[in-house]
Formats: C-alpha cells, sequence, structure tokens
C-alpha cells in the first residue's frame, strides 16, 4: 500500500513538472529563446495567487483569469521588443543564444529584484483545500490532485492544439524547421511570439497551482526554471508529449527512489537521470528522430 | 499585367562582409516558361533564390512578381505572393508524417484552407508526385529521393505561380531522372512558371526554354540551351573552376 | 552645545593666528560602517528580511537619537551605511568585505548573511581585525574557531546546545509516562540540516533516547508526504523536522492534511514567521520552534513597533537576534568611546549585555547560553530552552491534536 501511495505521490509532482517543461517547450523549442527568466512566471502567478487570496478571498484557480492574460502580454512584449531585436542584430545561432541568455539572465534579476522590494523575501503560503482525499484507498490532499488535474488538463489541451489543428501544425513545422517554416508561408515571427507569450502564461498557470501546496518565495522562479530545462532535455527539446512522459517520469524516479533509497539522495537520482538520458539518448528520450 | 514577365529580377545585389555574392542581376521570366540558372557552386545561383524567396535581405535591386515589388518582404508573405521554393539540401520536417508535410504548405500557402477542406486535395496531390503509399511515414524514415518528392508536393500545395527548384534532379538514378524531369514538366503544362538551377545538363536540354549563366555573381550568358551550353567561354567557366 | 563652543573657541583661536591645536580632537563626521549581503540571487529574500532591514533600521534608530556616544569625543556621532550587493556568492562576500576595509577604509564591517558566508569571511574580518558577530551562523565547528579567529563572535544557538534540550525533554517526559519516547528525526540534506540531526542523534544516544526514523531529504524536495507516511507507521510520539523555510510550511501542511499529530512537534527555519502564523492559524499552537527570544525582554516591544512601521510586517525572531547584535556593537562601541577596534573587541568579549532579545555575554566568543527552544503558545513565540533563563515560560504539553 505505502509502494502505491509512493508512487502516486510521484505522478502529482510529475504532471507538474510536465506542465512547466511544456511551457519551456514553447518558448525553446517553438521560439528558439532559451528564456532564464522563464520562472519568474511562476513567481508572479504564485504571488498573484497568494494575495488575491489573502486580501479578497479570491479563489487560487480564479486569480488564473487575472495573472494568465497579464503573463501572456508580458512574455509577449519581452519577446517584441527585447528578445527579436536580438534576432536582426545576431550574427548567428550562437551569438543569438549567448545574448538571449544574457539579457534573459539580467531579466530574471529584475523580476526578482521587483518582488523583493514590493513583497520583501519572507516566505508566502496560504492554505487551500488542505483536506485528506480518499484515492483507491491512498490518502492524498485536495489541493494536490486538484493541482494535477489542472495541470494535465492544460498539457492535454496544449497537446492537442499542436497536433491537431492549424496552428498547432505551424507551430509543430517552427519548432522543427524555421526556415522551411516560412517558406511555406507560416508568418514565423508571429507565432513565435504567440510561442514565447504562452510558454510564459503556461507558467504563470504553474505558479498558481504550485502556490495551492508549496510556500514560496522572490527567488522560487530559477528553481522551477532549472527544472524546467531539465524535463525539457530529458523529453527532447520541441516535443510535447515526450515533455509530459519525462515530467511523469522524473516526478516518479523523485519518489520511488526517495523511499526505495534515501529521501536525501532525490537530487542525486535526479541528476543521475538526467545524465544517463544525455549519454544514452542525447536527443531526448521520447525523440524519433 | 499579361504583358510582361511574370517575374522581373533588376539589378539585385547581395554581398556577405567583402564577397560579392550576386553582382547586378537582371532576369526576366516569361509566364509558363522553365528558366534553367546554371553555373558553377559558389556563383551565387542558390543567393538569387535566396534573395528572391526574402530568407535573406538584399542590398539593393528589384524583384517583381506580376509588376508588384516583393523584394523587402518577409519570407511568409513571398509564399503568400505565390512563390514556392525547395531546397538544394532537402529541408523535410522530420517529426512529421508526408501528409502533415504537404498539409502545411496547403494550410498557410496564398490561399489557407481548413484542415478539413485541405485534406482530400493533400491525397491528390501526393498521387501525382507518386507519394501515395508513403503518406503516413514521417519525413525521417523516407529515402532521399522521396524527401524531395515530398518537397516538391509541399511546395505545390502552396498554389504558387512560380515554382523555385534548387538542384531538384540532383542524385537521381537515370530511371528516376526520367521520371523527376516527366514530372517537372507536367507541372509546366499544367500552367507553372519555373526557375530552376541545375547541373544536370540532360535535364537542362530537356526542359528550359531559356537558360543563363552565373559565374562570381555576375550573369555572363543567356539564351536557348543549344547555344549557351556550346559557348566556349561557358565551358571554360565550368571547367576551369569546379567540376560541376 | 559642547560641540559648538568647541569650534567657536577654535575658530577665534585661529582669527587670532596662533595656536594651531586644540585641546579636544575633532569628533568624525560619521562612523562608516559597511556591509556586503545578498540582495540578489537565491540568498536574497532571507538576507534581506532577516539581516539587511534590520542593519537599516539599526542606523535609522541611532541616527534618529543623535548618533552614537563617543566619550573621547564628547559628542554623538551619526553612523554611516555603506552598503554593498554580493549576489548570493561567496568569492564577491569576501573580495567585498575585503574592499570595504581596504578601498572603502570604513570604521567597522558587519556580518553577512547565512552560515557558509559567514564562515568564508571570517578570516579576512580577523587578518584585518575589525570586531565583528556573526547572527545568522550554526556550525559546529566554530566552537573550536574562537582561539583562531579572535574578531569574530558567534551569537547564535549552535546545534549541541540547539538540540540537547530537546533529547533531555523527551527523557524526562518518558521517565514521568507522558509518551513512549518514540523519536522521529527528519532533516534537510544541507549543511544545517545535517549537523543539527547528528547533534539530535547524539543526544538522544547520550539520554537513551530511541530514535524509530531518521532519514534526510534534498534541499527543494516538494513532497514529503510518502515520508511523513512512513513514520506514522511507525508511530513516534516526538516528531523532529530540522528543516528549512519551504520544507517547514510544507511538512506542516502535509502533516495536517495526512493526520500526523504526535504531541511533540518541532520544526526547523521558517516556525516562527509571520507567514507561518497566517497561513497556519491555530493549528500552530503548541509547535516548538528552533531557536527563540526572550518575549519579554526589555525594548522588545516598542522595537516591534519601529518595524512594523518601517516594514510594514511584522518581525520574526532572527530579525530580533540580528538587531540585538547591532545592540551589543553599539554598547561595546560607547564603552570604549572611539573607534579603537581591538578595544571595541575586548569590550564584547568582556562585557554582557542586555539586548531586545536576550542577555548575551561570550566566552571564547561564543554565546553558549543562547536560547535554543521556543514554541507556539496561543499567538506569541515565546522562549521554552534553556529552562533556567530568565523569561523561559514552561512548555506546553501536550501540543493539542490537529
Amino acid at each position: 500500500m505505502i509502494l502505491f501511495e509512493v508512487v502516486l505521490s510521484g505522478v502529482l509532482v510529475g504532471g507538474m513538472y510536465g506542465l512547466i517543461a511544456l511551457g519551456l517547450n514553447l518558448q525553446y523549442g517553438i521560439a528558439r529563446m532559451m528564456n532564464l527568466a522563464y520562472g519568474e512566471a511562476l513567481m508572479g502567478g504564485a504571488y498573484t495567487a497568494f494575495w488575491f487570496f489573502m486580501l479578497w478571498r479570491i479563489d487560487p484557480l480564479a486569480s488564473m483569469l487575472f495573472s494568465v492574460p497579464v503573463a501572456f502580454c508580458g512574455n509577449w512584449l519581452i519577446y517584441r521588443y527585447l528578445l527579436s531585436p536580438l534576432i536582426r542584430r545576431a550574427a548567428n545561432q550562437e551569438i543569438l543564444e549567448a545574448d538571449t541568455i544574457l539579457v534573459t539572465f539580467g531579466l530574471l534579476f529584475v523580476f526578482q529584484g521587483l518582488a523583493l522590494v514590493q513583497w520583501g523575501g519572507e516566505y508566502r503560503g496560504y492554505t487551500y483545500l488542505a483536506v485528506p482525499i480518499d484515492l483507491l484507498g491512498a490518502t492524498v490532499a485536495l489541493n494536490r490532485l486538484m493541482a494535477f488535474v489542472a495541470a494535465v488538463v492544460l498539457a492535454l489541451a496544449l497537446y492537442w492544439l499542436l497536433r491537431s489543428t492549424r496552428l498547432g501544425g505551424a507551430l509543430r513545422a517552427i519548432a522543427i524547421d524555421p526556415v522551411a517554416a516560412q517558406l511555406v508561408a507560416v508568418d514565423v515571427p508571429r507565432l513565435s511570439a504567440l510561442a514565447f507569450a504562452a510558454g510564459g502564461a503556461i507558467m504563470a498557470a504553474a505558479g498558481t497551482l504550485v502556490s495551492m501546496f508549496l510556500s514560496f518565495n522572490a527567488s522560487i522562479g530559477i528553481v522551477y526554471t532549472l527544472k524546467a530545462l531539465i524535463v525539457v532535455i530529458m523529453g527532447g527539446v520541441g516535443r510535447m508529449l515526450g515533455c509530459l512522459m519525462a515530467g511523469l517520469l522524473l516526478g516518479l524516479a523523485e519518489a520511488l527512489g526517495a523511499y526505495l533509497v534515501d529521501p536525501g539522495l532525490t537530487l542525486a537520482i535526479n541528476f543521475a537521470l538526467f545524465l544517463l538520458v544525455l549519454l544514452v539518448r542525447p536527443q531526448g528520450l521520447f525523440s524519433r528522430g | 499585367m499579361t504583358a510582361g514577365p511574370l517575374l522581373a529580377i533588376q539589378g539585385l545585389s547581395k554581398s556577405f562582409g567583402g564577397l560579392q555574392a550576386v553582382r547586378d542581376f537582371d532576369l526576366d521570366v516569361p509566364e509558363r516558361s522553365i528558366v534553367g540558372l546554371i553555373g558553377p557552386n559558389g556563383s551565387g545561383k542558390t543567393t538569387v533564390l535566396n534573395l528572391v524567396t526574402g530568407e535573406i535581405a538584399a542590398d539593393g535591386g528589384s524583384v517583381r512578381l506580376d509588376g508588384r515589388e516583393i523584394l523587402g518582404r518577409p519570407a511568409f508573405r513571398v509564399c503568400r505572393a505565390r512563390i514556392a521554393r525547395t531546397f538544394q539540401l532537402v529541408r523535410v520536417l522530420p517529426g512529421m508524417t508526408t501528409r502533415e508535410n504537404v498539409l502545411i504548405g496547403r494550410l498557410f500557402g496564398s490561399a489557407p484552407a481548413t484542415p478539413e477542406h485541405a485534406r482530400k486535395e493533400i491525397d491528390a496531390l501526393l498521387d501525382r508526385v507518386g507519394l501515395s503509399d508513403l503518406a503516413d511515414q514521417t519525413g525521417a524514415q523516407l529515402t532521399y529521393i522521396d524527401q524531395k518528392r515530398v518537397e516538391l508536393a509541399r511546395a505545390l500545395a502552396t498554389q504558387p505561380r512560380l515554382l523555385l527548384l534548387d538542384e531538384w534532379l540532383a542524385g537521381l538514378n537515370p530511371r528516376e531522372l526520367q521520371i523527376g524531369i516527366e514530372l517537372i514538366r507536367r507541372i509546366r503544362d499544367e500552367g507553372m512558371t519555373i526557375v530552376m538551377i541545375e547541373h544536370v545538363m540532360e535535364a537542362i536540354r530537356a526542359l528550359c526554354d531559356h537558360v543563363v549563366v552565373m559565374s562570381a555573381g555576375g550573369l555572363i550568358a543567356a539564351g536557348a540551351p543549344d547555344s549557351v551550353l556550346n559557348d566556349p567561354e561557358v565551358a571554360r567557366v565550368y571547367l576551369g573552376d569546379d567540376d560541376a | 552645545m559642547q560641540r559648538r563652543t568647541v569650534l567657536k573657541g577654535g575658530a577665534s583661536l585661529i582669527g587670532a593666528g596662533s595656536l594651531p591645536t586644540i585641546a579636544r580632537a575633532q569628533a568624525p563626521k560619521s562612523i562608516r560602517i559597511g556591509y556586503a549581503v545578498a540582495l540578489s540571487g537565491p540568498y536574497a529574500p532571507g538576507a534581506q528580511s532577516t539581516t539587511w532591514s534590520q542593519y537599516k533600521l539599526w542606523a535609522k534608530d541611532v541616527n534618529d537619537a543623535g548618533g552614537i556616544m563617543l566619550k573621547k569625543y564628547g559628542a554623538k556621532v551619526p553612523v554611516e551605511l555603506i552598503d554593498y550587493d554580493d549576489r548570493s556568492q561567496i568569492e564577491e562576500a569576501i573580495r567585498l568585505v575585503e574592499r570595504l576595509i581596504l578601498n572603502d577604509k570604513v570604521d567597522l564591517v558587519l556580518a553577512p548573511w547565512g552560515t557558509a558566508t559567514n564562515l568564508a569571511t571570517a578570516p579576512v574580518f580577523n587578518k584585518y581585525e575589525y570586531p565583528v558577530i556573526h547572527f545568522t551562523a550554526s556550525a559546529d565547528r566554530v566552537a573550536q574557531l574562537g582561539p583562531r579567529w579572535p574578531y569574530s563572535f558567534w551569537a547564535l544557538v549552535q546545534p549541541k546546545p540547539a538540540t540537547a534540550p530537546l533529547a533531555t525533554m523527551v527523557k524526562k517526559l518518558t521517565t514521568e509516562g507522558k509518551i513512549k519516547g518514540r523519536v522521529a528525526i527528519m532533516h534537510v540534506a544541507d549543511q544545517l540540516g545535517v549537523e543539527m540531526a547528528a547533534a539530535m542523534q547524539e543526544a538522544c544516544k547520550k539520554e537513551g533516547v530511541e530514535i524509530v526514523y531518521f532519514k534526510s531529504y534534498p534541499l527543494g524536495a516538494s513532497d514529503l508526504s510518502p515520508q511523513i507516511r512512513e513514520m506514522m507507521a511507525l508511530n513516534p510520539d516526538a516528531f523532529f523536522a530540522f528543516s528549512y523555510p519551504s520544507d517547514t510550511f510544507m511538512v506542516t501542511e502535509q502533516s495536517h492534511v495526512l493526520g500526523f499529530s504526535p504531541p511533540i512537534y518541532y520544526t526547523g527555519v521558517g516556525t516562527p514567521f509571520p507567514a507561518y502564523a497566517a497561513k497556519f492559524g491555530a493549528k500552530k499552537n503548541g509547535v516548538l520552534i528552533y531557536g527563540a527570544v526572550d518575549s519579554t525582554a526589555p525594548g522588545q516591544k516598542e522595537y516591534r513597533e519601529r518595524h512594523k512601521a518601517m516594514y510594514n510586517r511584522d518581525v520574526e525572531i532572527g530579525s530580533i537576534g540580528t538587531y540585538a547584535t547591532m545592540q551589543i556593537l553599539q554598547k561595546a562601541i560607547e564603552q570604549v568611546g572611539e573607534i579603537d577596534r581591538k578595544k571595541i573587541r575586548d569590550a564584547i568579549a568582556g562585557g554582557t549585555f542586555e539586548t531586545i532579545a536576550d542577555v548575551y555575554s561570550f566566552k571564547g566568543q561564543l554565546h553558549q547560553n543562547a536560547w535554543a527552544v521556543g514554541q507556539w503558545q496561543g499567538d506569541e513565540v515565546v522562549a521554552v530552552y534553556p529552562e533556567n533563563k530568565r523569561g523561559a515560560k514552561p512548555l506546553m504539553f501536550p501540543k493539542p491534536k490537529w
């Protein structure tokens, strides 16, 4: 029984990893921007949920109606006015990558600094649906379960959009080969901006969900940026289903490793898995090519 | 507008750093014709194509399609103006199936369609280029020749008036070459205007109405295939610089 | 008034074109005090709320009162802060402390934030003989460092004295038949967590207390429910988590959800935070805490009001302790009456200092008798152990069931 609960715990956490990786994949896999300030959208979503809940007792899920559009617009503006000028300036892909990393690293400090000035450095958290739920005999917290369900619904919706719609086809084409895509009349700059903005919006949603069961502070963003990066590299850049799978796998590996080996080794297991993937399948676990 | 050429290039120039890749290049392509663009490697042929499609920005000159200036437009707008191309090194989207590859062209081309609407057309198109059996294979699984077909089908799916082929016939065996030549001829007969970069002289002779020869970024000869290919200057440029 | 007279006298003397020296030395314009703490990077939130904010508040309080009295000049001299951001990088912190001393030539340098940063910069303070009171640093090593680093003082409770009272408490309750004395320990796999857990393990062994669960978890863990379930199966009646803020919050919430509610429940850093109280409300009652301050210490109430006025938020005990180290420094300076770093060092080493947090005295530069364990009692954090200290409140046992 306890093993089942461990697996369940891993799956619940893994769903969240999958969601944040999906957003990063939109930014890095499609818009081709390595955004180190990616996690700051999560921080923003979490603070929004926190303040809406504390000040006005607004349901965290409802706060997404505010934070997600704001993150979408904010990320769109960043792409449009900070990052896409770099594309024009950069002589090649390597220079562009270096430039974007520098710019977004700066952004990370700006956002984190703003949050620090505005809300101070202390940890924040609120209690929302922290009630036990019986799931096939195992006890789980309702807030975690809801966050997982929301993450999976979001992820599947995104996956369907990419697989089965005209827009999704274009986004996938950009992910694979932006040059070829523009020569079949795909408006690459506009759709890249859209993908980048959508990635940020997803991260804000993830922030809301995470804040329902974890405490956070102004420096939380980078933690999730790194986690997302690991999952994206494991799942394959540009591969959406791969990311979801890799996220679940990572969550499971962490939970099982903690239970079967030692909880202190979770991080080590995390990186061992990551290194193994890099060595055996550098193109990503779920990459066909 | 039917009086003038479909594509009119004038004074087109592009340099990369100190290298003048294309200098003051002129070309007229009449509607429903096939124009061959030949010359040794590095003579600027592919650069001309890249400039026309908007992949790279020109330094100067003019490119008109049906009298309308298209130079300076982003690539996707050039495509929507009904110019399509294939690549010297094939650029099939490896993670997508043959059908999806071609569908992308149909969905976003000059006359965007809904997915349901487009699917039927795509099947007909795949049949036309001989890919029906491979419709559900991914790009990465296809042979080189079939990838070339996918690229051609994807270009055609955008419903172009002008098709730019960059060494589309290179690397084919003699039997495949005959099929390829036949395919291009049929496409032209259906009303397409084509500019093709090609090293296979057999194909140039068989298909082209007009041939232009480039060397070091400039035009050195132009005319009917037979006369141009027998030009001693052209032979010297080819044999002197490159084995082609 | 006095100062003006001196100035007037000086002016008239110079005017008369005679004797250029003045009997009493001119007081410095300000006491220049520098520090480097993290204002960006992963340490920034902790450093900002516990350390940086207190330095600023203290400087404001001092200057509002006219400055620090320097007997030698018979004048109050204001303090001037010179601050740098070490960007959460230890090498940067070392470089900046050196820069403050050598380039900016400040009179005093304050401690940075965090155990690692404090340990890494201590040699620089000692090399240039700048007295420093480290607060946000707890490690077994510091007990042995006294003779090597004579200018470094350590004000926070260290792992061994922080955990010894816990083992004694369990032993006592077991002997009294109130609990069975089955102890579960979990700790974050980071320096403080590891040392605290090891010290606790040793203390339990010494007291003959049974440990039924002892495991670590990584920094940044996102789910501790499997570990809690595993412990619940072992049925412990005393639970100790040597944790950091985010895991403190998480393990507490997950214990609520899973119904893990042993009569002794202890969590680490973060437990006394205002955010903890806001999140858990009445459920915090009876939870034991790593460290404490004497809530009855003179001046603490007024301090809390000033803090609230400046930052519009409540204060946690780490901040109170940090502010207390500034009071110690100020008192030592006033005792000496001038900026003489050797004499200030000796004054700190030999004195007993009443502050808003505790009565401090250093033996071997270590505050031996520091507050070790606190407890949420109602809406207040009270000090519980060591129980013989002034201001100590009796332990609330058992913790009410959730």
